[in-house]
């Protein structure tokens, strides 16, 4: 298709090239025979000056000084007609040649030339003079007459040619819309029509999945926020039962009322965190957010467990940026938390917080001199209650990190970590500064 | 009275569901001896480090588990010498609902049986039916 579209094109500009080329060797041509022409004309009015020059010297008599130019100019105009003409190719239409023409024009211009030398000229000599002369222009309008019959027939073929070019044009021209713009007009109107036909769709899609992700969230809402009732009350039962039976127990019983309490509180906290998950970010509001301040806030509110692990947080000026300011607290939060969290018991944790502009991005560094994370554990840490320590050695539901994941994507930015085991962990995320709002 | 099976080797990480699964095997008479292992780690040193008497009959392994879980446990399991695989019944216990764990669980031939938890008195006995009835 292109390809075609591509030799149509070529075989325009070639026809027009040809077109371009016959024009300009038709004025070239045009030119010369004018100049041939002109050249013939004032051969004529030469000839006429000298029979002038003859009748002024009878009358005078005396010679002239202009004869000798004139006689000479003549005979170079006519020794140019020669040469110009000199190629045959100039022929009337009886077949003589104008070159023969102006040859049989000698015997004239002899005649002149012995006359020059006359001193005083009789009746005779002019009347022998004037019949020269009016024979040399007889003989002169007929030259000029082949040349400008010559001249004509050649344009008159370069005008045929050019009319025959120019219906060639016209005719690739139509072939190449018929043949190659027609077709590539009708499979871009099918393409359009294919792409308009994907676009819907997807719109559909993107309707069904927005619908689908409510029903989700209503799902996750209702199941976490129906389920928390009969937990209550299983565990207000747990407890009073455990006050009020505990001792009549023996040591299994007392076990298993034990597994009974740990696990109901464990799936309060499973429910509650569920219940936060799913209405993260459902009321959120993008405003000018001070990151500076959300971590004075954020250190506000951990200020037992900071002062309880004796840790330092440090920053350098962050940057004012657009963005969903309870949630990024809640990022904030929960990344420093988790930072003060795994830690070796005897540590002092050091967090530092530190930001970078990018073109699109705001792009923020938590790091700590944690216990860091194995290299084979770092995809699942994000997944939601997914846990890689036992609940004894550090305790949390494991929601924590998914939360975070949740609002870097609220933010349409990305959220990784580079982790040396023993060492620490560098929690990195990014937070556009434009965020397109895309309500799933 | 001895039981069929000897040794029964159970690997969960959740307290409550190893001291159900205990109570229910003890109070079926269903083996001599019950391990219980918390971790895929813990489970996998015990199976290196077992004498050929210690070596369990069945596995009630566990899927979602800290640091090494059910899947990099078979890993490491099929690394173990063949003798001491040819006896051993691995049954994958779970609460997956997860239809690709189902799918990999029964994909995957180091794994003879894929129940749902908790144990019950009827799923042993179908075990025992299945698996150790000539003994």
């Amino acid at each position: 298709m292109n390809k075609r579209y591509i030799i149509g094109i070529c075989i325009t500009i070639l026809v027009l090239g040809i077109n371009q080329v016959f024009i300009q060797y038709w004025l070239k041509q045009k030119k010369t025979d004018a100049n041939t022409i002109n050249v013939a004309g004032k051969q004529r009015m030469l000839s006429q000056r000298i029979a002038n020059e003859f009748y002024v010297i009878a009358r005078e008599a005396k010679s002239s000084v202009f004869l000798e130019s004139l006689f000479n100019q003549w005979t170079s105009a006519h020794d140019l007609l020669i040469f110009r003409t000199g190629n045959n190719s100039v022929v009337s239409k009886e077949g003589k040649n104008v070159s023969d023409q102006l040859k049989k024009l000698d015997p004239y211009i002899e005649f002149i030339r012995n006359q020059k030398e006359l001193v005083g000229i009789s009746k005779a000599d002019l009347k022998a003079i004037t019949q020269n002369q009016n024979q040399f222009l007889s003989e002169m309008d007929a030259i000029v007459e082949i040349l400008e019959n010559s001249s004509d027939k050649k344009l008159s073929f370069i005008v045929q040619i050019e009319y025959l070019l120019f219906f060639l044009a016209l005719l690739i021209l139509i072939l190449e819309v018929y043949f190659i713009y027609r077709p590539i007009e009708k499979k871009m109107k099918a393409a359009s029509l294919v792409l308009e036909d994907k676009n819907e769709k997807l719109n559909h899609a993107f309707e069904k999945i927005k619908t689908k992700n409510k029903e989700l969230n209503e799902i996750t809402y209702i199941a976490s926020h129906d389920l928390q009732e009969p937990l209550r009350t299983v565990s207000s039962m747990v407890d009073i039962f455990s006050t009020k039976y505990k001792d009549s127990f023996d040591e299994q019983g007392r076990m298993m009322l034990g597994f009974i309490e740990s696990a109901t509180s464990r799936m309060r906290n499973l429910v509650k965190d569920l219940l936060e998950y799913s209405v993260l970010g459902q009321n959120k509001k993008l405003s000018e957010v001070d990151c500076n301040e959300i971590l004075n806030d954020v250190k506000q509110d951990l200020s037992s467990m900071i002062s309880k692990n004796n840790t330092i947080i440090k920053w350098d000026v962050l940057p004012v940026v657009t963005a969903y300011k309870s949630e990024l607290r809640l990022l904030f939060q929960n990344l420093i938390s988790n930072a003060i969290k795994f830690q070796y018991p005897e540590n002092q944790p050091q967090i530092e917080i530190e930001s970078e502009n990018l073109e699109e991005y705001w792009k923020f560094k938590v790091s700590d001199n944690g216990i860091g994370i194995k290299e084979k554990y770092i995809e699942k840490i994000f997944s939601i209650f997914k846990r890689i320590h036992s609940k004894e050695e550090y305790e949390g539901t494991g929601i924590g990190l998914s939360h975070c994941k949740k609002i870097v994507e609220m933010h349409d930015g990305k959220l990784w970590v580079n982790s040396t085991e023993g060492k620490g962990s560098d929690f990195y995320f990014t937070i556009k500064k434009e965020i397109v709002k895309f309500n799933l | 009275m001895s039981a069929k099976i000897n040794t029964v080797l159970l690997v969960d990480d959740d307290k409550a569901t190893n001291f159900i699964h205990e109570l229910i095997i003890k109070d079926n008479n269903y083996c001599n001896k019950i391990v219980t292992k918390y971790d895929g780690e813990e489970a996998i040193e015990f199976l290196e480090s077992a004498g050929d008497n210690d070596i369990p009959d069945i596995v009630f392994l566990d899927i979602n588990m800290p640091k090494v879980d059910g899947w990099e446990f078979l890993k490491k399991y099929k690394e173990l010498p063949e003798h001491k695989r040819a006896q051993i019944v691995v049954v994958m216990l779970t609460t997956s609902l997860n239809a690709n764990d189902k799918e990999r669980a029964i994909s995957n031939e180091l794994i003879s049986e894929f129940r749902n938890k908790p144990l019950t008195k009827e799923m042993l006995a179908d075990l025992e039916e299945k698996y150790f009835k000539n003994d």
